[in-house]
């Protein structure tokens, strides 16, 4: 949904909602009225009933131009100060205005009954009026109130949503990034086996093509195969297998029918990459890197594992952590995680992939 | 020339020798793998060159230098400009990213012929005045001797004075005197070593001693049994 089309669908219920609000307000007001006025003769009681009518129809129909009014002139704007003394000025005329239909209305279906008493006229007009004063007051303040608490979470969900896409495009920026120092290292590799097995130096060319491949695309979907995932590691690997040689060593243990789970590009990637910073580069003996993928449940857990100790991990290594778990979460709810442990004297990194039962 | 090639890939050092094949001049003495190796080999063959990997396994190529008593002079090599920026700020010689182009490293091996302090083929010898490399904390400085105004001694530590810098060397000050130029370096107290050649002015001071004036104006009591030796020395 594009944000011009989430503005229409808000403005619509916007307005359902308002018009809901002025029935049941003005409806339940004519209820009470009219039930107020169950004494006398019949006649009487329907002349009455009908004179209170037509004031709540004048006052529902004032109400909505006072709506109209204050909409087009942004009385209840947010960034502007609340006018205070003209709305109550308004509100007066508004009373007034409804008192002159109130008496119209007492005119055509009472007769003018209301002037038939004389003494406290005066007195009881001045409190028809200030009865409807507070009427309208109250409406106001209802309506000030609604769209203060509309606004609110309008601004709410606009602020979140803004987050989440922002979120979701640095996380992939960061994740699409090749990482320099391994790119010249492996071209500098390369370099250095076309003098010695040219048919190694052409094979490790494909690898790292491949591995380039992947990485400029992973900025362009949100989730990629677990199988095209390895690819590009095991690409990845063998590029770092001539780097490091025997100090290198990789066992594979993926269990049978993973190929079509999703995950977020690069994630895999990432800990690989972090396994071989962390395990083999510092490490002068030969380490062994271990990657995993296994049904468990519900979930399928995809592990790398790197002979070593979980050293007191380094904020880029915290936020890369950060990262993956936030990109799991953003596409597969909270239950997807990464995380990062010490195991029988390896570094283990996990990810848990909740799977939707078939 | 004698060079020494460290680097953990072997890949890396087999195209670092492929690329000094074209420079007679240059005869490789050997290869290190990893900082405790490089360590070793600079001690038993004093190469007067070392390309350096800055990211080894057991520790980087700034630990291995800030450990070494005297350093050789030093190409840095790397992948990415990170470290190469650091080694620039050191005033290393001169550092090469890999893959490393022929003509910057013509350049570079053109440079270290040049510079001053270059041993000129003397093998054995070791040049009196080498450079040191310092790291303090994240900071690092490769520095030659006879920029170095004033060693001051803190407990095992000996705080450096030159330029405007005063980064502490994890050496004592004991340790350093044995290996100091003695023409140039006096032991003025218990605590400072002064380079005679920033001395600015030695007047008299308190209890017989003498007070020298160095650059920037550091003032450095003597005692009088040091000042007695220092006029001796000097025919004074």
């Amino acid at each position: 949904m594009t944000t011009s089309d989430h503005a229409l669908g808000t403005l619509g219920t916007a307005r359902r909602d308002y018009w809901l609000c002025q029935l049941a307000g003005w409806g339940s007001l004519a209820v009470v009225a009219v039930l107020a006025s169950s004494q006398g003769s019949a006649e009487s009681v329907l002349r009455f009933s009908l004179a209170k009518l037509a004031c709540i129809l004048t006052g529902l129909g004032l109400s909505h131009l006072w709506h109209q009014f204050l909409r087009s002139h942004g009385w209840l704007d947010r960034n502007r100060t609340f006018p205070f003394m003209k709305i109550l000025g308004c509100l007066a005329v508004l009373a007034a205005l409804q008192l002159g239909c109130l008496l119209l209305a007492d005119l055509v279906f009472r007769k003018g009954a209301l002037f038939d008493e004389r003494e406290g006229l005066a007195i009881g007009l001045l409190m028809l009026f200030f009865i409807w004063f507070g009427a309208f007051l109250v409406w106001t303040l209802c309506y000030a109130m609604v769209l203060s608490r509309r606004r609110a979470l309008r601004f709410e969900l606009e602020k979140l949503e803004l987050e989440v896409s922002v979120k979701d495009a640095e996380l992939r920026a960061l994740q699409a990034q090749i990482n320099p120092h391994f790119f010249f290292n492996s071209l500098n590799s390369i370099r250095a086996l076309i003098y010695q097995d040219a048919d190694s130096a052409a094979r490790a060319v494909g690898q790292l093509a491949g591995m380039m491949r992947h990485t400029l695309q992973a900025g362009q979907t949100s989730t990629v195969r677990l199988a095209d995932e390895l690819a590009a590691v095991d690409a990845y690997l063998g590029m770092e297998k001539l780097r490091f040689d025997e100090r290198l060593q990789l066992a594979l243990d993926i269990e049978p029918g993973l190929d079509d789970v999703a995950m977020p590009p690069m994630i895999l990637q990432t800990l690989v990459e972090n396994a071989v910073k962390h395990g083999v580069e510092r490490s002068v003996e030969a380490c062994r890197i271990t990657i995993g993928a296994k049904r468990a449940g519900t979930q399928v857990l995809v592990s790398v594992a790197n002979d070593g100790t979980l050293a007191e991990a380094s904020a880029s290594t915290r936020l890369g952590l950060a990262n993956a778990s936030k990109r799991l979460a953003l596409l597969f709810g909270p239950a997807a995680t990464c995380t990062l442990r010490q195991q029988d004297g390896a570094v283990v990194a996990t990810i848990v992939l909740p799977q939707v039962p078939a | 020339m004698r060079v020494l090639i460290i680097d953990d890939e072997r890949l890396a050092r087999a195209e670092m020798r492929r690329l000094l094949a074209f420079h007679p001049g240059v005869q490789i003495i050997g290869e290190a793998a990893n900082a405790g190796e490089a360590r070793l080999a600079i001690e038993e063959m004093t190469p007067d060159l070392i390309f350096l990997d800055v990211q080894m396994p057991g520790g980087s190529g700034f630990d291995l230098l800030a450990s070494l008593e005297q350093s050789p002079c030093v190409i840095f090599t790397t992948a990415f400009d990170q470290y190469a920026i650091r080694a620039f700020d050191v005033s290393a010689l001169d550092y090469l990213l890999k893959p490393i182009e022929a003509a910057r490293l013509a350049a570079a091996l053109n440079k270290f012929q040049k510079a001053p302090d270059a041993p000129k083929e003397k093998p054995q010898q070791q040049a009196p005045d080498g450079k040191v490399f310092i790291k303090d904390g994240d900071r690092c400085w490769f520095v030659a001797m006879e920029q170095i105004v004033l060693f001051e001694s803190e407990g095992n530590y000996t705080r450096v004075y030159f330029d405007h810098n005063r980064p502490l060397l994890l050496r004592s000050l004991n340790q350093l005197e044995a290996r100091l130029d003695p023409e140039r370096f006096l032991r003025v107290s218990r605590r400072q070593i002064v380079n005679l050649d920033f001395v600015v002015d030695i007047a008299p001071g308190a209890a017989g001693g003498m007070v020298m004036t160095l650059k920037d104006d550091l003032k450095i009591p003597m005692s009088r049994r040091r000042a007695a030796q220092f006029k001796q020395l000097n025919g004074l």
